[in-house]
């Protein structure tokens, strides 16, 4: 085929995808994520944002509503902050691809059945439209930390304050429902955080305070299971020192190493945990183990850091805990960790010369082939960061963005109403196995018309 | 060891065959489609007390579309290609 065909098929093929060469908005996955750091507001308790998430742990005294789709205050009215407030500082870490601007604002709720719908504004007092006590601090394509600093500003308790980050252009922060909202592609807000620091320097350093303490209540040290019940899950207990709180916004990182001391230690599994606290002193949680332990003699080991990584401040670790499986519980294949064991011998060379040997070929090959736990993960990190930035780009980025919205879209509250609550519970004992029946059947019609597509497919 | 060196040699082939669309800046969907799609669901939960919305209806809608279109662009291809060959 000439040169001209070629290129004309070329072009006539790569048509279709034209629209992934237009110039694309640049603001489109703009993070902003809080420092895990030890962010307290005035009342020791709020709500918090992530990106397009909202956690809403409410504590004493602190109204939450809507958690995901809806606003929260974030001060009770009686723990409003003294008019005589001092400066605040507020630390928040960005990353971003674009130019990006923080500011603040008020967003009404509408917590009680959509009676108003109100866009947000910036206003500071809403009874002043000029009132706007916007602070902005660029970030300019790379990811730094922003300390905003607002001087004598008291901020409203009966009001929602949420940093803005908006990059050049604005654009709308849509509200749609009762207690819903939809963010745009170039705006992402979160509930007002003020570290409770009355300096810069304070606000820079916000961290969680190191008293604490992490041991693990289950499964419990020196025992023997012989059955399931502690196969599946993790009981780690934390203990955080009565004046410091790991709150809400902070996402620590819970580490449990443990390694099988029939095939060598320290060889360890490391399970980790992202979790979320919401109140000091003490308290337990619960994990799903990543791994199923076979039957052997296990030590593990839990670890608090204060943030999301290892590389974060090892806030406590646990004592060690040895523990027996047995019971004859089979691994599934496809779960079984396959790290060599290389048990062959463990006398001399000229007692066992043939074991030695094989002990040497053993090793070596589990050198040579098999990554170390570090190496795994660094493997994992890797290849998963590509997935990830990969996602976010022309034209897989449409795909996922879709994806998740179509995700998200099932916790969106209902706009109207066909059959009321008591209706539906009325009707449950036959709407309930009419649904499963009506799902079966859509179900079965679908993999029927799939297959006569491929059926009558002419390749 | 060479387990390890094999998927960062493959690694740093897929960053260099990826480079140049993770060049590119991040996109997503206009406020409008978000809206829309929220809309949508809105009404689309008040019908899933008494239809399968959320397990049956828009799984299977979503197969459906996706392999339809998966057809028309393959045959897009083969047509294209037939006018050369």
């Amino acid at each position: 085929m000439e040169f001209s065909k070629r290129l004309l098929f070329l072009l006539l093929f790569l048509l279709p995808f034209w629209w992934c060469f237009l110039p694309q908005k640049a603001n489109g996955a703009v993070l902003f994520n809080f420092l895990n750091n030890n962010l307290t507001d005035y009342n020791g308790g709020y709500c918090g944002m992530q990106i397009d998430q909202i956690y809403c742990f409410p504590t004493s005294g602190l109204t939450c509503s809507g958690e995901v789709n809806g606003g929260f205050h974030p001060y009770a009215t009686s723990t409003q902050p003294a008019l005589s407030a001092p400066d605040v500082f507020i630390k928040v870490h960005a990353s971003s691809t674009a130019n990006i601007r923080i500011e603040q604002g008020w967003f009404e709720l509408n917590i009680n059945g959509g009676a108003q719908m109100k866009e947000f504004d910036c206003y500071y007092n809403p009874a002043s439209s000029n009132d706007c006590i916007t602070s902005e601090s660029g970030v300019l394509g790379t990811e730094r930390d922003i300390i905003l600093h607002y001087s004598n500003v008291i901020f409203d308790p009966a009001w929602d304050w949420y940093l803005i980050m908006n990059p050049p252009g604005g654009g709308n922060i849509l509200k749609t429902g009762a207690n819903a909202y939809s963010v745009n592609y170039n705006q992402r807000y979160a509930p007002f955080w003020a570290c409770g620091a009355t300096t810069k320097a304070e606000a820079e350093n916000c961290s969680i305070p190191s008293a604490a303490s992490i041991s693990i209540i289950q499964p419990e040290n020196g025992t023997t299971t012989t059955n399931t019940e502690h196969l599946n899950f993790w009981g780690v207990g934390i203990t955080l020192n009565s004046t410091s709180t790991l709150d809400d916004g902070l996402t620590a990182l819970i580490q449990v190493k443990y390694c099988d001391l029939d095939t060598g230690c320290p060889a360890y599994l490391i399970d980790n945990y992202l979790s979320r606290w919401y109140s000091a002193g003490s308290g337990s949680i619960y994990f799903l183990k990543n791994y199923e332990l076979d039957n052997a003699l296990w030590q593990a080991q839990a670890f608090f850091y204060s943030g999301e990584s290892p590389t974060s401040t090892l806030l406590a670790s646990s004592a060690t805990s040895t523990f027996t499986i047995t019971g004859g519980i089979t691994v599934p294949t496809s779960t079984q960790v396959f790290a060599p064991a290389c048990n062959f011998t463990t006398s001399s060379f000229l007692a066992d010369p043939i074991g030695n040997i094989q002990q040497a070929i053993c090793n070596a090959a589990s050198f040579l082939f098999y990554p170390s736990t570090p190496q795994q993960a660094t493997i994992g990190s890797e290849w998963g960061n590509i997935k990830t930035s990969v996602a976010q780009k022309p034209p897989f980025g449409y795909f996922t963005s879709v994806a998740t919205a179509l995700q998200q879209g099932t916790t969106t509250q209902s706009t109207t109403t066909i059959v009321n609550a008591s209706t539906a519970a009325a009707f449950a004992l036959f709407l309930t196995p009419w649904k499963t029946i009506a799902t079966v059947l859509l179900w079965v019609l679908f993999l029927f018309w799939l297959f006569n597509k491929i059926r009558k497919f002419h390749f | 060891m060479l387990t390890f060196s094999l998927f960062q040699v493959l690694y740093a082939l897929l960053l260099l065959i990826t480079l140049p669309l993770r060049a590119l800046p991040d996109v997503a969907l206009p406020a409008a489609a978000l809206s829309a799609i929220a809309t949508a669901y809105g009404y689309l939960n008040a019908a899933d007390v008494f239809l399968p919305v959320s397990t049956a209806l828009i799984p299977i809608f979503l197969l459906v579309i996706s392999i339809e279109t998966a057809i028309f662009g393959y045959k897009f291809v083969m047509w294209v290609k037939n006018l050369f060959w």
